[in-house]
């Protein structure tokens, strides 16, 4: 139970609800396929906005683990999170029963039940009183749905929720990561969860950052991103609980580095220092080399800016290491979403390591000449990976890198 | 193993309904409230009127005018604190200083003010017309962001949020980068505001005072919106007394300059106290209610908080210290029926043989009750061991009976010795627990 910093951490259970997928073994194989689930926006009227598509979970899965009177309130982000961490509990194959105080929770999000209390307030506004209910706006808390996740699944161990935009999964990945390290947990249930809704919609199409067509990243006619919903969660457990049981072990979350860009709330800073720092922590926190690293699951946007000078950003780390490297984005696939991408897109990382094959750049047709490395265009390809990065960079200036290795 | 690092406080930064530094300290300690009516907003027909609104501060004083004019309200306060902490600590960062310095602040809600006229002006006019620059303050993390670009703070920098325990999560994440080794400086804290929205919301649920009396912590669900109640009490916050009625809303940011003590040793920086460590404990809640006072126990909380080196004793051993010393304890109970009960319960179980010799007490009788006021708990917990005083629960004029706590009532003298802990216990709904551990260095 004592704090060993250098104690190995693996991922012992696998579980997502995404637009490509309901379950970790199908987004494998959606992945492998190169499809591509964005479509037409429909969990809210899309009239006004500039881009009408995103990558949604429809219909909603029923969480049929939850007692009906918690199922009534739970928002879409809680449902989405909760089933995530019902597959992932299940592949775990944890015993929760047995130390409950030894598995915790932290999750990332930002914006939880917004979409529920948006009608809400919009029934507030309108004087629509029967339609009303305070209820709702309370429950837009991000972290009700780790509360509920604690609640369903008799969790009683630390508990946390992260808000850091699009980062946020990445960094609850990265602190469950150091509270097993610091004895804190035996286990973590960790990832994140996001549900589309009108404010993001609204401000990302306000700051024009919405692509018309699904997004293409590192392509040179991308022209911004496309959103989307879902979860993913990850079941982190300390080596020796996992060797203890005889778990199966997918993956190796060898370590995380975060930093701030310092440099202005939604523009990227213009020579990725934020970005660079996070890869560099993260290598050194891992004990790694850049040459180590076969993979890196990009945050790839498919905005024009983010993904230049995040293949930039890449290029400083790696330097000539950097041509030996396949760099892909998920998101052409699932969409961006935000506080669940870094989960998402660490879950993506996994399974690629697992399987051995590198996840494609779906929509990825004339590579642009700021993006020259091994993006991994349109197919994905069968590969040996040993170590891989993701990246996950956010709203605020908040970039966070993982180190994943193979089991 | 090499051993983990100790880490200190060296500097406190408050923006609070008492005012910032040193009036906050001061004022908290002579029993005065910054409860009062609220003119920020209408607070509409009847009871509640009231809450613990900032005061004393003057953002221009201390952001340049540049920055200022991006800024919305609750990063220009969370700036603020940063930099009075900053220069509490009398700590001048270099470039690679900057670089290294990490950022920690918790929120429950965020800029919910500007998140409502957000969704406002998208009924009203549509998203053609949606703010594109108001939209960057939405997300919680904002005011880390603001933070890092004012200050050149390029270490690890996290957001927060865990209901009204997101100011004690905040610290005790900050804490665990500092731990292990991910920075040597951490800037941690947590804060809200007093949004019309969410008082509003709390008064069509009937959770404030004067109507928050219902003890199972029911709420009044389906009550309309706006209807004015048939009995007025009075309205007040006065955690563990007999006649609470609900909590009152305030708001309020404090950050603490967090620092490895070789760090601050090597600068040779005034040290208030330590951060020995915190304890995290789920106990069975619903999630959107406050754990019950009969419910399980903190038998984890407790065997962390031995693990860190305090257990319950009735008295201080003598190898231990020179002088016996008092402990303080610093509750969330924000004046809600249920609340105090549970941590009445939880506190009561928590210290056993040592009930005797920790004074307890609460800041929501004068600051209010929000997302972020355990940083505040936690910078008066530092002061406290720092000049061996109790901010009492001023208002508390009968305690609860069921309470069998020793209170710090208004004419409870301090320990002669000061204390030799300080323990921030944190309750929120949903049931995750945390305590943080103070000790005089």
């Amino acid at each position: 139970m004592g704090a060993d910093l250098t104690t190995p951490v693996v991922v012992t259970g696998l579980g997502t609800v995404n637009a490509l997928a309901r379950s970790a073994v199908e987004f494998a194989h959606e992945l492998r396929r190169g499809s591509c689930a964005i479509g037409p926006l429909t969990v809210f009227d899309p009239t006004g906005y500039r881009s009408r598509i995103a990558a949604e979970v429809m219909p909603v899965p029923e969480a049929s683990c939850l007692p009906s009177p918690l199922r009534r309130r739970a928002s879409r982000a809680d449902v989405f999170a909760i089933l995530a961490a019902e597959q992932a509990l299940a592949d775990s194959g944890l015993e929760v029963a047995a130390s409950p105080h030894r598995i915790g929770v932290a999750l990332g999000g930002t914006t939880g039940g917004m979409l529920r209390a948006e009608e809400c307030l919009h029934a507030r506004i309108e004087g629509r009183l029967a339609c009303y209910r305070p209820g709702p706006l309370l429950a837009t808390p991000i972290s009700t749905s780790a509360d509920l996740m604690a609640s369903a699944f008799g969790l009683r161990g630390p508990r946390i929720t992260v808000s850091t935009a699009c980062s946020s999964s990445a960094n609850a990945l990265g602190m469950a990561l150091d509270w097993i390290r610091l004895g804190r947990a035996d286990a973590v249930v960790a990832g994140g969860t996001e549900s589309l809704c009108r404010t993001i919609f609204a401000g990302f199409n306000a700051l024009h950052a919405l692509s018309r067509e699904p997004c293409r990243p590192f392509d040179r006619r991308r022209s911004g991103l496309t959103l989307g919903e879902g979860a993913a969660i990850l079941v982190l457990e300390s080596a020796e609980s996992a060797a203890r049981r005889g778990a199966r072990v997918h993956a190796e979350l060898c370590g995380y580095g975060a930093s701030a860009d310092a440099h202005h709330l939604t523009a990227p800073h213009p020579e990725g220092a934020g970005a660079v720092l996070a890869m560099r922590r993260a290598l050194a926190r891992a004990g790694l080399e850049p040459e180590a690293i076969d993979y890196i699951n990009a945050h790839g946007t498919g905005t024009p800016l983010n993904d230049a000078i995040e293949i930039a950003a890449i290029k400083r780390v790696f330097g000539a290491a950097a041509r030996h490297l396949a760099v892909s984005s998920t998101k052409a696939a699932v969409g961006h979403t935000l506080g669940a991408a870094g989960a998402i897109e660490a879950l993506a990382t996994v399974l690629a390591l697992r399987d051995g094959f590198l996840p494609p750049t779906v929509r990825l047709e004339e590579p642009d000449a700021d993006c020259d490395l091994d993006c991994v265009p349109v197919h994905s390809r069968p590969a040996t990976l040993r170590y891989a990065l993701s990246n996950s960079y956010g709203f605020g200036g908040n970039n966070t890198t993982l180190v994943l290795g193979r089991a | 193993m090499p051993e983990l690092p100790r880490v200190v406080v060296t500097g406190l930064g408050v923006v609070s309904p008492l005012g910032p530094l040193p009036a906050f300290w001061e004022r908290l300690c002579a029993g005065a409230t910054g409860i009062v009516p609220i003119d920020a907003f209408d607070p509409g027909p009847g009871a509640p009127r009231r809450g613990a609104c900032v005061r004393d501060w003057e953002p221009k004083e201390h952001i340049p005018a540049a920055e200022l004019r991006r800024m919305d309200r609750f990063s220009r306060l969370v700036v603020t604190a940063c930099r009075t902490a900053l220069a509490d600590a009398a700590l001048a960062l270099d470039a690679p200083g900057a670089e290294a310095t990490g950022l920690v602040f918790g929120t429950a809600f965020g800029n919910l003010s500007e998140s409502e006229e957000f969704l406002r002006g998208l009924f009203a006019k549509g998203p053609a017309r949606a703010n594109p620059l108001t939209f960057p303050n939405l997300v919680l993390n904002a005011p880390t962001g603001y933070a890092a670009i004012d200050l050149g703070l390029r270490g690890p920098s996290f957001a927060i949020t865990h209901g009204e325990a997101s100011g004690e999560a905040a610290l005790a994440a900050a804490y665990d980068t500092i731990v292990c080794g991910q920075t040597q400086v951490v800037l941690a804290g947590g804060g809200d505001e007093l949004p019309h929205i969410l008082f509003q919301v709390y008064k069509d649920l009937g959770v404030l005072s004067p109507h928050g009396t219902t003890r199972g912590g029911r709420r009044r669900v389906g009550r309309r919106a706006g209807a004015v109640p048939a009995e007025e009490g009075r309205e007040w916050s006065s955690p563990f007394a007999r006649a609470r009625n609900g909590f009152v809303m305030g708001e309020g940011v404090a950050m603490l300059v967090l620092e490895s003590g070789v760090h601050a040793h090597t600068r040779g920086a005034r040290v208030y106290a330590e951060l020995v460590g915190h304890a995290s404990e789920s106990v069975p809640s619903s999630p959107h209610d406050w754990p019950h006072p009969d419910g399980a126990p903190p038998v984890a909380t407790a065997r962390q908080l031995a693990a860190l080196g305090w257990v319950p004793r009735a008295e201080t051993s003598h190898d231990e210290g020179r002088e016996a010393r008092a402990d303080l304890a610093i509750s969330c109970a924000n004046s809600t029926p249920h609340l105090d009960a549970y941590e009445s319960s939880r506190l009561t179980r928590l210290l056993g043989d040592a009930s005797a010799r920790v004074l307890v007490t609460s800041l929501k009788g004068a600051i209010g009750d929000f997302g972020g006021a355990g940083a505040l708990a936690a910078a008066a917990a530092v002061l406290a061991l720092h000049n061996g005083r109790v901010p009492p629960l001023a208002a508390l004029d009968e305690p609860d009976p069921d309470c069998t706590l020793r209170l710090a009532t208004p004419g409870t003298a301090s320990p002669a010795g000061g204390f030799a802990h300080a323990l921030v216990s944190a309750s929120p709904r949903g049931g995750g627990c945390l305590t943080l551990l103070f000790r005089r260095p």
